[in-house]
């Protein structure tokens, strides 16, 4: 069987168009964290909302699409944070396939379920491609708790779940609204129609 | 035909002209062996001086070292200050700061680390200034990559002005309503949502008429496209390519086992 027929049978055209606009509002809603300067990322909407509502598989790939997107146009470090990004399209799709997207606590639920699984994926590749710092402001966690006298791989924990706990529980809130606001029609074309 | 915003810095030469897919390749193998090559400080030395030389023979040596300092210095900053300080082998000390010892093997692997990433975003940037997106993303199609991955990797890149500019407009409809953006913390929380949703909602909701759009113009047709832009890969390059990959997957494999033996 060829590719083509492969990825037809994967994604449907629907699913397919949905990623990319996805991949789209990952890549502009930092621009609006940035009017309100709020200290988030907002960089991972898309992929939770891909996530719940085409699957994990589908939600993974809007992920990593995006970093490497990201590292294609403007900053190449970004692509080495793509497994990341793709935990957490996957995270979010597993979450919703379990009714953890139904309510807006579960919803809360599900932020904290996808900072804890991306920690998994983040810390390995910051320790040891970036020897534990990034270069951003989020390091001067790492640095106070090294000053405590913690260990770095206990630092980088640490710090990277603490920065990402509010963005994801804010992502998993907004994602959350937005699911309930989609039009009923429109929400029952994916897969996860019924997880939601 | 538009061309979208991207890194690509006017110029030519051999190196502009080689296929997109053989300088993408040549950053694979450079991030390969950079990680997993046998070899640890003289190894990045000598890739380094190769990309090097790579970097003047495109003509981009400029460029490319400014913007890999523009974009390495602040992690290069923060890791000497916290390695000089925290690093588990550290045992020469050089100076200390009340309780904190600086110490010298940390100093050395705050630049071991800095070094290991300035090679493969220096390698990853020639590849970006001298490559067009749109020669890029044609040779993605031709390579034979399924055409649904393609339309995600293009058409995203062609879509960000547009979704850049809608942010604009909803920013400035919502406060024409009275939204208010610049008030204390938790007014610009509030003003969130109202911000978010509409972009989001918009764009997922047209998401059925690109996918209408898609199928009507036989985008899951089977069978081989005719190309306006035709992109020429020579044999020769195309033996450059799997060369450059396999060479760097067999060092990575010796990297990989003399680390397992010597650990």
């Amino acid at each position: 069987m060829s590719t083509v027929n492969q990825s037809k049978k994967f994604f449907s055209t629907m699913t397919l168009t949905l990623m990319a606009v996805a991949i789209v509002i990952n890549m502009v809603l930092g621009q609006i964290a940035s009017i309100l300067k709020l200290p988030i990322f907002l960089d991972s909407i898309g992929t939770v909302l891909v996530g719940i509502l085409a699957g994990p598989w589908a939600g993974g790939l809007t992920g990593l699409i995006t970093n490497l997107l990201w590292g294609l146009i403007s900053d190449p470090v970004s692509a080495a944070f793509a497994p990341v990004a793709a935990m957490i399209g996957i995270a979010a799709g597993l979450c919703a396939k379990f009714g953890l997207f139904k309510t807006w606590w579960k919803a809360i639920i599900s932020g904290v379920i996808i900072s804890v699984a991306l920690a998994i994926i983040a810390v390995p590749i910051r320790l040891y491609m970036f020897g534990g710092l990034t270069g951003s402001g989020s390091d001067f966690i790492t640095a106070y708790f090294l000053a405590l006298g913690r260990d770095l791989f206990g630092a980088v924990i640490i710090q990277v779940i603490t920065s990402n706990l509010v963005d994801k529980v804010v992502t998993a809130l907004i994602s959350w609204g937005i699911i309930k606001a989609l039009p009923n029609r429109f929400v029952s074309r994916f897969p996860g129609a019924d997880k939601v | 035909m538009f061309e979208p915003h991207s890194l690509y810095i006017t110029g030519k030469g051999t190196f502009y002209s080689l296929h997109p897919l053989t300088k993408l390749s040549g950053v694979l193998a450079v991030a390969l062996l950079v990680f997993l090559g046998p070899g640890e400080t003289e190894k990045i030395i000598l890739i380094g001086l190769l990309i090097f030389l790579t970097a003047v023979w495109a003509g981009l040596l400029l460029p490319s070292i400014k913007t890999t300092i523009k974009l390495l210095l602040p992690l290069l900053i923060v890791l000497v200050v916290v390695q000089g300080f925290f690093y588990p082998q550290n045992t020469t000390i050089l100076f200390s700061l009340g309780k904190y010892e600086y110490a010298w093997e940390g100093f050395l692997y705050a630049l071991f680390v800095t070094a290991r990433i300035g090679v493969i975003l220096l390698a990853s940037l020639l590849f970006l200034f001298s490559t067009k997106l749109s020669d890029f993303s044609r040779a993605l199609t031709i390579s034979g990559l399924s055409s649904g991955l393609v339309y995600l990797i293009v058409s995203p890149i062609y879509m960000l002005p547009d979704f850049a500019d809608r942010i604009h407009r909803i920013r400035e409809s919502q406060q024409s309503r009275g939204l208010d953006i610049e008030g204390n913390f938790l007014v610009r929380i509030k003003a969130l949502f109202p911000l978010v949703a509409p972009l989001i909602l918009g764009a997922l909701v047209e998401t059925e008429s690109r996918a209408l759009i898609l199928e009507t113009r036989a985008f899951n047709a089977i069978g081989k496209r005719s190309s306006l832009v035709e992109i020429y890969l020579s044999r020769r390059e195309r033996v450059l390519q799997i060369l450059l990959l396999t060479v760097a997957l067999i060092l990575s494999v010796i990297g990989i086992i003399e680390r397992a033996l010597f650990l």
